[in-house]
């Protein structure tokens, strides 16, 4: 107790120090933000499953038993001797006539549609049926979406004895200008269509989509076929699986290493920064180490490769902290660490930037967890020279597709076997991470690390700010004149606010209107709803708060007694000089405590509508919102001082940063735009004003 | 000695099962075109209402039947999907009315004697109990967490609503055109629909329904059934159906018999019956079931088995069945009975004679593999996909040619607008027909919606082949939402069907074709607490499935029957006339039904499953660690947020001090700083947690005798 004691007395004792250097320790909480972000990858866990129920590893793929295997790689040979290119359709079509005894009953359906606009065409489905009779109805060599449209052909594989409330989906790209990856993608997954077909353990329905990536991208394929998925057009024509998981995307390509050795490597970023349950992430790389002879996978943490400046920087940084003046690591040590650094700077860029790095964005963007697995084998590769033939017919070649064939189906089916064990979302782990490398992450509690150092020196900024304008300015020392000069300060706060947020709301829904979009009863309601927020918000914050705050204020109902020493000589000039003392800029603390009070209210009130479930666009408005008012500028400080200087540079950075990262956002979520950019505005305008 | 008494305990059982002769064991098999075998069974028995001896009707049944005043009673558990393909095969034949889909989980449909709402909720949640018990199932958590409400009409398997309303369909449409749906008074007397997606049937449940047998597992068609073979079919389900029959005139009673039916339909899969083909030998039901004849259970006053007859088939086919049915050798048992969908075979399993006289007849495998070679529909399996304005299909043009029945196709999707908002849309595609009938069709639609999906009520929107339907179009007949806060909200519509459908433009224009009705509704989600989810939270809301009753020209007499969920009453057989309090024997209910059948249907939508709507909400999987660590993070957070804010940088730095005031002075001006926070949050919390409003009224009930009762159960009537 004594000892308690002891340390609570020194520790009241150390926050004056604080508090009278509170410039220095801002500076140094801001070295700390700094250093916080260059050493997130010493706070780097391992991955793992957080979802027991997942069971990865619980089950021996069984390809090679059910005949799958075999298959497949007939399949492929008979498409590749055949040598005649084909179009998508007639691949699939193929592909399933060739495996049609193992493959029976199996009917695809065609989903087309135009890339440019992203909808279905006048003409947008038609069903062809395999099996027995694929031909059916498919479209025909005179059908005028043959030619300059993209195609999608789906089929689901029903449980036997599943309800059929939910399911999952494996979507395999195929490229008919890479004849070679096509043909051993459509053999893969018409087999493993038969194969599911043949499972014992298939509980969901699962859904097998293949994409014609000839014309569009995988990405506008899967887009367009969720939109027709999730639509209420084609009730009965269209085979549905109930609400969709998981989602895994296959692309099978042409290694890309000169050996021809084979790789695998996943993508995880979907767009808006949006990324799949990290376990998702893990169990399609811990069961392709388990299970098949690939290399270790890799991630691909960005779309672009890094700069070359950072690339060296990285190096630097490494050769740096092994080199023997600072020995801080071993050489591996520091190369690793050098490298996992870069990797996070690469994931959280990408991440920051909003942009996708495979077809699974359009599934992430509807809630389906999803992820891109590219697996590169030599067999997928164009034959360089000599008849196709000839390389499908030689030992080499098929030992290659035997590799190629048994790896692509052993991943997907366990992968796929995984995703029939759950019986809820993924909802263990985190869908919030940085990957480092990609066995290791940094989770949410660590990356807010620098954020949150650089909150804190915000939040020692205003102190400072205010500690320095109670020296500067002993008039408004009068309880009377600062109650005044307080409210009108949170007045035009509140209205700012809330004129603010409703510019927004009818901005962003004017861009609805003028882009077409007719809103029906509910998209009104909701526009209401946002209207009357700001409204109900600025209200409250006028009328209800300030009254509220103005009581709990100890120095603003006159009985202030550490305003004593002051108060004498300005209660002689205190109502006169009221006015003047407004004009000429001295209201600085009572605009400092109003913005600090605007800060609690929007805390408070955004708080209240994140409970009721407007998190999404609640979270995103908090997020931008609340350091624009939490930074809110001094606004008028008297000049001379060194700290509003000082102070005015600092907030020039995050206006900065924020401006840049909207301007980067914006492409991705365009609706964030209009909400988020009035307050920027009006921050920034108060800001120039202030300085 | 010993000797003797067996032969008079013998005698004493013949002689009851002679003069009551209320119960009865009938079994429907149907070969399905994929190899696998539709097995439906059903046991009948009848009690008169104030017997004082129940013979062999349940007596817990029948006390619980009594106590709470229960005028009808259907309750299902099923496991699995029985797939529309194979529901079109067995409509094609003359089995067709003998057993429809049920949805996968419980459904519980009750109704009962006192309408009052506050008598059905109480008898409801003691009926619930009581069954629970009864079949070892978690019938007793329906008032808690099933999808429950009380539907106008449509669900019971009994159409008597339905076809009134057809008979009066401008009275129907004037007086229950009611889509305001805020009233309470939904003026459905005292049933009550419950549907438990979670419950799934097990082993437990089929013997515990078994118990109720009065031959139990140990003879008679029942002992077939063996849970391991149950457990693996694709589908499988079981039901106890009841039902009070009035009492005839000038009895004392208003109550005449009460009659109960035990249901149970299997798919049983190809495998296991391949193994058996082998062995030729084997009979049919040693090959379908594994075991040879079950011993007569001698309770049972008849025992027979329905199979499929050959009249679909060709003349070649026919005469080839005929032949080789010569051949195997027809038991004398089995006679050829006439339906109007066709030709059946009936074959009674269970002679009279002692079983020790002579050995008991064999049904040979070769019978039940001819039918289904001969009666089967043509459809082949293959062809799954409804041609709903998309063209013709093979079930199509089999319609076309034999005018057999094809069952309504339902499918219910969800358009998930965003987290918090979405559309329901219910889609049924149903077969117009060739010839334009006298009278139009009705078709009854209901949609359940939980209560954590808000429904717009104004929203609801009803199309019939694409066109709109307004309020007042000849097509339909009166439409009913009911929505309320907290409880389950009801969507029901009743449409006339045009009597010739328009033709689809590839289609031969004077065959008729498909209509559709798609129905569609909004909803937003509603503000869920923590502890009003579903354990699995994380899976969804289970949406029930859409029920779509289909009531053709020909049933619209009320003693016409449903055949979908193949429990309809046979009172339209002429059985009951005249019955008065004596029960009658039940001269095979099954077979009564099946020559009966007016071709309605009720449909499940998307063969029974429901479909499951995400809602927003946060992670608690790990409760302790979430929970302690964000809270603790939280107070850290917002308590230096307050402090900073709330606070002067004198009174942090201490170098200010408040003045004069004291150390108990300061404390008690923080504390009433702090009052204020606290009340406020209490405030929030109350209005949140409907648990915690419940306690709170609990508590101040305690204190306040004559305060109102705190917010009801979600899930209420």
């Amino acid at each position: 107790m004594i000892r308690w004691l002891a340390l609570h007395r020194r520790i009241r004792g150390l926050i004056p120090a604080i508090v009278r250097n509170l410039q220095g320790c801002v500076w140094a909480v801001l070295v700390l933000a700094v250093a916080a972000i260059l050493l997130l990858p010493l706070s780097a866990n391992k991955c793992y499953l957080d979802e027991k129920a997942l069971l990865v590893g619980g089950a021996q793929p069984s390809v090679s038993q059910t005949g799958c295997l075999d298959v497949c790689l007939t399949v492929h040979r008979q498409l590749l001797a055949a040598g005649t290119p084909r179009d998508f359709v007639s691949l699939v079509q193929d592909a399933a006539h060739a495996a049609a005894p193992f493959t029976a009953k199996l009917a695809f359906h065609q989903h087309a549609f135009s890339a440019s606009l992203g909808g279905p065409l006048a003409r947008s489905s038609s069903s062809s049926r395999s099996g027995s009779s694929f031909g059916g109805n498919s479209s025909s060599s005179g059908d005028p979406l043959a030619a300059g449209a993209c195609r999608t052909l789906h089929t689901v594989v029903r449980s036997r004895r599943g309800e059929g409330s939910e399911g999952y989906l494996l979507l395999i790209p195929l490229n008919s200008s890479a004849p070679a990856a096509a043909t051993l993608a459509a053999a893969a997954g018409v087999a493993l269509a038969g194969h599911l077909q043949r499972s014992s353990w298939l509980a969901k329905d699962a859904v097998l989509l293949f994409a014609d990536t000839a014309s569009c991208t995988a990405e506008e394929s899967a887009e367009a076929w969720m939109l027709a998925y999730s639509g209420p057009q084609h009730l009965f024509g269209f085979p549905r699986a109930g609400l969709l998981q998981q989602a895994l995307v296959l692309e099978v390509a042409a290694a890309a290493a000169a050996d021809g050795a084979s790789s695998a490597e996943l993508s995880v970023h979907g767009r808006g920064g949006l990324l799949p349950n990290l376990d998702l992430y893990f169990l399609v790389k811990r069961t392709l180490e388990l299970h098949t002879s690939l290399p270790p996978v890799s991630l691909r943490a960005a779309t672009a490769p890094p700069p070359r400046a950072a690339t060296l920087a990285a190096a630097a940084l490494a050769s740096l902290a092994s080199s023997p003046p600072l020995r801080l690591a071993p050489a591996a040590a520091a190369q690793r660490y050098a490298s996992e650094l870069l990797t996070a700077a690469a994931f959280a860029g990408q991440l920051a930037a909003g942009e996708a790095t495979g077809a699974h964005a359009a599934f992430l963007s509807r809630q389906v967890d999803a992820a891109t697995l590219v697996l590169r084998f030599a067999a997928a590769a164009e034959p360089g020279g000599g008849s196709r033939q000839a390389a499908s017919s030689s030992v080499k070649a098929k030992q290659r597709a035997q590799l190629a064939a048994s790896s692509t189906l052993t991943a997907a089916e366990l992968v796929l076997r995984t995703f029939n064990n759950l019986q809820e979302r993924l909802h263990h782990s985190t869908s919030l991470y940085v990957l480092v490398s990609p066995a290791r992450f940094v989770g949410v509690a660590a990356y807010l690390a620098p954020p949150a150092c650089l909150l804190l020196a915000a939040a020692l900024q205003l102190i400072e700010a205010r500690r320095a304008t109670h020296a500067a300015a002993p008039g408004m020392a009068d309880p009377s004149l600062r109650a005044a000069t307080w409210k009108a300060a949170w007045l035009q706060v509140a209205a700012a606010h809330a004129l603010a947020s409703a510019a927004g709301a009818v901005t962003q829904w004017a861009g609805f209107w003028l882009a077409g979009t007719r809103p029906g009863k509910a998209a009104a309601a909701l526009l209401l709803q946002q209207l009357l927020w700001p409204a109900a918000a600025g209200v409250a914050a006028a009328v209800g708060l300030p009254a509220a705050m103005a009581a709990l204020q100890p120095d603003s109902g006159g009985d202030s007694g550490g305003d004593e020493q002051n108060s004498e000589g300005a209660q002689s000039s205190s109502k006169g000089s009221s006015k003047s003392s407004r004009q000429d800029g001295t209201g600085a603390i009572p605009v400092q405590r109003c913005t600090r009070v605007a800060g609690l209210a929007v805390v408070l009130l955004q708080g209240t509508r994140l409970l009721l479930n407007q998190w999404a666009r609640c979270l995103a408005l908090l997020l931008w919102v609340l350091p624009l008012y939490t930074l809110w500028p001094a606004g008028s400080c008297p000049a001379g001082t060194r700290g509003p200087r000082l102070r005015s540079g600092l907030l020039l950075l995050p206006l900065l940063a924020a401006g840049a990262l909207l301007w980067r956002v914006g492409g991705t979520a365009p609706w964030l735009v209009p909400l988020v950019l009035p307050h920027l505005l009006l921050f920034g305008s108060a800001l120039l004003s202030g300085a | 000695m010993q000797h003797c008494f067996c032969w008079l305990v013998l005698a004493a059982l013949l002689s009851s099962r002679t003069s009551s002769a209320a119960y009865t064991e009938e079994l429907a098999l149907h070969a399905l075109s994929d190899g696998s075998v539709l097995a439906h069974f059903e046991f009948s028995t009848a009690v008169p209402w104030q017997a004082a001896h129940m013979g062999t009707f349940p007596a817990v049944l029948l006390d619980v039947v009594r106590r709470h005043r229960v005028q009808q009673l259907e309750l299902s558990l099923t496991q699995g999907r029985w797939v529309w393909e194979q529901q079109r095969e067995v409509a094609a034949g003359p089995l067709h009315a003998a057993a429809g889909p049920q949805p996968p989980g419980l459904q519980l449909k009750v109704s009962f004697e006192d309408g009052a709402a506050q008598a059905t909720q109480a008898a409801h949640g003691a009926l619930t109990q009581a069954l629970g018990g009864l079949l070892c199932a978690d019938v007793a958590t329906v008032p808690r967490l099933a999808v429950m409400a009380a539907p106008t009409v449509g669900w019971f398997a009994q159409p008597q609503p339905v076809a009134t309303a057809a008979a009066q369909p401008a009275a129907g449409a004037a007086s229950h055109s009611d889509d305001s749906g805020s009233s309470s008074s939904s003026g459905t007397g005292g049933q009550v629909y419950a549907w438990l997606a979670q419950e799934s049937l097990c082993t437990e449940n089929v013997a515990a329904w078994r118990r109720l047998l009065p031959c139990r597992h140990h003879a008679g068609l029942a002992a077939l059934l063996h849970p391991v073979q149950l457990a693996a079919a694709p589908y499988h389900s079981l039901g106890l159906h009841l039902w009070v029959t009035p009492a005839a005139f000038g009895t004392s009673s208003s109550k005449g018999s009460v009659e109960l039916r035990q249901v149970l339909t299997v798919v049983l899969p190809r495998p296991a019956l391949q193994q058996q083909v082998e062995g030729q030998e084997a009979g049919l039901l040693a090959s379908l079931f594994g075991s040879g004849p079950p011993g007569t259970c001698l309770a049972a006053g008849s025992t027979t088995v329905y199979l499929a007859g050959t009249e679909g088939g060709s003349t070649a086919q026919s005469a080839e069945a005929n032949r080789t049915r010569s051949q195997a050798g027809i038991p004398g048992a089995c006679k050829r009975l006439a339906v109007p969908a066709g030709t059946l075979l009936a074959c009674d399993v269970a002679p009279l004679a002692p079983p020790s006289s002579k050995p008991r007849p064999q049904l040979p495998l070769s019978l039940l593999l001819l039918n289904s070679s001969g009666s089967g529909s043509g459809c082949s399996s293959g062809n799954n996909s409804c041609s709903c304005g998309a063209g013709s299909s093979v079930s199509e043009s089999l319609a076309r040619q034999r005018a057999v029945p094809v069952p309504p196709r339902v499918v219910q999707h969800v358009v998930q607008g965003g987290s918090t908002w979405g559309t329901l849309v219910v889609g049924t595609c149903v077969w117009a027909g060739a010839a334009p009938a006298a009278a139009p069709s009705l078709l009854h639609l209901m949609q359940l919606v939980p209560w954590q999906l808000l429904v717009d009520s104004s929203s609801v929107q009803l199309r019939l082949n694409g066109e709109v339907l307004q309020q007042h179009s000849p097509e339909l007949a009166w439409q009913r939402v009911d929505a309320r806060p907290d409880r389950t909200a009801v969507v029901e519509a009743l449409l006339r069907l045009p009597t010739a459908a328009p033709a689809p433009a590839a289609a031969d224009p004077d065959a008729g074709g498909w209509l559709e009705v798609q129905l569609a509704v909004s909803y937003r989600t509603a503000f869920v607490p923590v502890s009003d989810h579903a354990p699995d939270a994380s899976r969804g809301v289970e949406l029930p499935p859409a029920i779509a009753t289909l009531l053709p020209p020909a049933c619209a007499n009320p003693s016409s029957t449903t055949r979908g969920s193949g429990n309809s009453s046979s009172r339209g057989s002429g059985r009951n006339d005249g019955s008065g309090a004596e029960c009658t024997a039940l001269a095979a209910p099954l077979l009564l039904r099946l020559q009966s059948s007016c071709g309605a249907w009720q449909q499940y939508s998307s063969s029974g499953g429901g479909t499951l709507v995400l809602l927003p909400l946060p992670d608690f999987s790990m409760t302790f660690n979430v929970v302690c660590f964000t809270s603790a993070l939280l107070a850290v957070l917002l308590g230096g947020v307050a402090n900073l804010l709330l606070r002067s940088p004198e009174e942090f730095a201490d170098t200010h001090s408040t003045g004069g005031l004291s150390f108990w002075q300061k404390k008690k001006k923080r504390l009433l700083l702090f009052l204020p926070v606290l009340l406020v949050t209490l405030g929030l919390i109350v209005y949140l947690d409907k648990d915690m409003q419940r306690w709170v009224f609990s508590m101040l009930h305690v204190v306040l005798p004559h305060l109102r009762q705190g917010p009801e159960q979600h899930g209420e009537l």
